[in-house]
């Protein structure tokens, strides 16, 4: 544990080299986070009274803190690994007296150290625009945002490990963010999709990404509704935690590296 | 006057010779071509969907309909394509040359620098691949006929989405020249990306300030959102055309110089 802590510190000391590249990045999200308030006003405006702006505000605070708490923005940690295979890059990793999937997570994270600052201030304008109900929504979030992480990095994994099989898989990579943008609640909140389509896209594994901690943390819960949430999310855990190892080990053995 | 056609004759044959051999390096990888073709036709169904939804909720949007917003869509998606051919993908080969001082190889051909770095890459294939199919489902579900569209004002947006796009393009290449000071700019291009995103709002949906700072300052909405607003007879054309002209030519000027000191700083090892 302490070599990953150490490989985090590492990854993180190199991207404070570049200082403009930080400044850049939260006008980056801050610009995002602009434009993201300016549409949904611009909708709220034109409900005529129907749509409330601020709770789709502190919506979108909460669901862009949790993409980013769990690395499930933009599968950049899938992306990682895509490149690593298709470079053979990999193959260092291999050779590590280490957990492959681990070391490279905590170098990840360790890259998106300011993703996870910026994931705080997020969550805290979006507490402070809506503050939770009860201490039940706060530790509904926590667990939510731990079974969030759990499918979050199966994905990427599974995304990462389509470079085993196509080399270059970028594409195929963009296609599932787009399912994922839609599907997670991370474009638009499920609450306003027609009941029936949101009844379906709940059985799914991708609202565990986004929509569930979100609305958990957001929304007054009845026991039904929290049980079905956690059965749904716990059940999609395991499934792609056990598909995911499976096919890594599976995918592993058909590798190839150029030894130096 | 013999210059001149000398310089145009190079630079045409640069284009062609970027456009042949970008098509040979993206069929390289033909498995990939699929995974595009899907991530395209994925995007243009969640883009869909995500008007569908909208429109649920509401009957218009900014003053738009459903099937306004779907032309906004559509020209957009075209703007986004025609960037993405000739800026996006060049801007960043041009910050990995200079993050790894490989700018010098460039620099000492005997073309025009500035006119090889913005056309370096043309992704024919790419645009086609990608471009067709997402703008042939979004042309088919928009209702033509019933668009308020007349002759002269699509003629006013056609000139006003090229000249859009010419400013966006000297907007995004001055956000990746820091590299050649700070030794890296990708988080400052990203926000190349991040200010496209406004493409979602009409341009009639801002307030006068927004307008101003979104088109003057960053040019962001002459990409589609006045060039829609034009086509659908809610702008002034002529008006627009002018407006547009003078922001595309400040943009390209500032391009133009803030290159040469960008290449004054530029130092390497060979």
């Amino acid at each position: 544990m302490k070599l990953y802590f150490a490989v985090v510190k590492f990854n993180w000391l190199k991207i404070l080299a570049y200082p403009f590249e930080i400044i850049a990045f939260f006008a980056c999200r801050f610009a995002a986070l602009g434009f993201l308030a300016l549409f949904w006003y611009a909708v709220a405006r034109s409900s005529g009274g129907t749509m409330d702006f601020r709770p789709l505000v502190a919506y979108f605070l909460v669901a862009a803190a949790v993409k980013d708490l769990t690395f499930s923005t933009d599968t950049k940690f899938g992306k990682t690994v895509q490149v690593l295979i298709k470079g053979g890059d990999i193959s260092n990793y291999f050779i590590k007296p280490t957990r492959t999937v681990p070391f490279l997570l905590s170098a990840f994270i360790g890259e998106n150290g300011m993703g996870v600052i910026y994931a705080i201030v997020s969550l805290t304008l979006g507490l402070i625009i809506l503050p939770p109900l009860g201490l039940l929504n706060i530790l509904s979030f926590l667990v939510f945002l731990i079974f969030a992480f759990v499918v979050s990095v199966c994905f990427n994994l599974l995304i990462g490990m389509l470079s085993f099989y196509f080399t270059e898989a970028d594409g195929f990579r963009n296609a599932i963010n787009h399912v994922i943008k839609i599907l997670s609640g991370a474009l638009i909140p499920l609450n306003l999709f027609p009941f029936w389509m949101k009844g379906v896209i709940l059985l799914l594994p991708f609202p565990a990404l986004v929509f569930t901690p979100t609305y958990v943390l957001q929304n007054t819960l009845s026991l039904n509704e929290l049980s079905s949430f956690f059965v749904t999310t716990l059940v999609w855990s395991i499934i792609l935690v056990i598909i995911t190892r499976h096919l890594w080990r599976y995918s592993l053995k058909h590798y190839e590296g150029v030894g130096i | 006057m013999k210059a001149w056609g000398s310089k145009i004759k190079i630079a045409l044959r640069l284009l062609r010779a970027s456009t042949i051999n970008t098509f040979q390096s993206e069929t390289a990888y033909f498995g990939n071509n699929w995974g595009n073709l899907v991530s395209t036709i994925f995007y243009t169904i969640v883009q869909i969907l995500f008007i569908n939804v909208l429109y649920s909720r509401v009957t218009t949007f900014a003053g738009y309909d459903k099937n306004e917003m779907f032309f906004l869509l559509f020209v957009s998606q075209l703007g986004f394509y025609f960037h993405w051919a000739f800026g996006n993908m060049n801007h960043k080969l041009l910050i990995e040359d200079v993050r790894r001082r490989t700018l010098d190889f460039l620099l000492i051909l005997p073309v025009p620098a500035l006119w090889y770095v913005t056309f370096r890459k043309i992704p024919l294939l790419s645009i086609l691949r990608d471009g067709v199919p997402n703008l042939i489902i979004l042309g088919l579900l928009i209702n033509w006929s019933i668009l308020p569209l007349t002759t002269i004002n699509v003629i006013f947006a056609i000139i006003v989405f090229f000249l859009g796009q010419i400013a966006w393009e000297g907007f995004a290449f001055l956000l990746l020249l820091p590299v050649f000071w700070q030794g890296d700019s990708k988080q400052i291009y990203s926000l190349n990306y991040t200010l496209r995103d406004s493409e979602n709002v009409p341009w009639e949906g801002y307030r006068p300030v927004f307008q101003f700072g979104l088109s003057v300052l960053i040019p962001t909405l002459l990409l589609a959102m006045i060039p829609v607003s034009v086509a659908l007879g809610k702008s002034d054309g002529f008006i627009m055309l002018g407006f547009t002209f003078i922001i595309a030519l400040i943009f390209l000027s500032l391009k133009r110089r803030l290159w040469r000191s960008a290449l004054q700083n530029y130092t390497s090892a060979s």
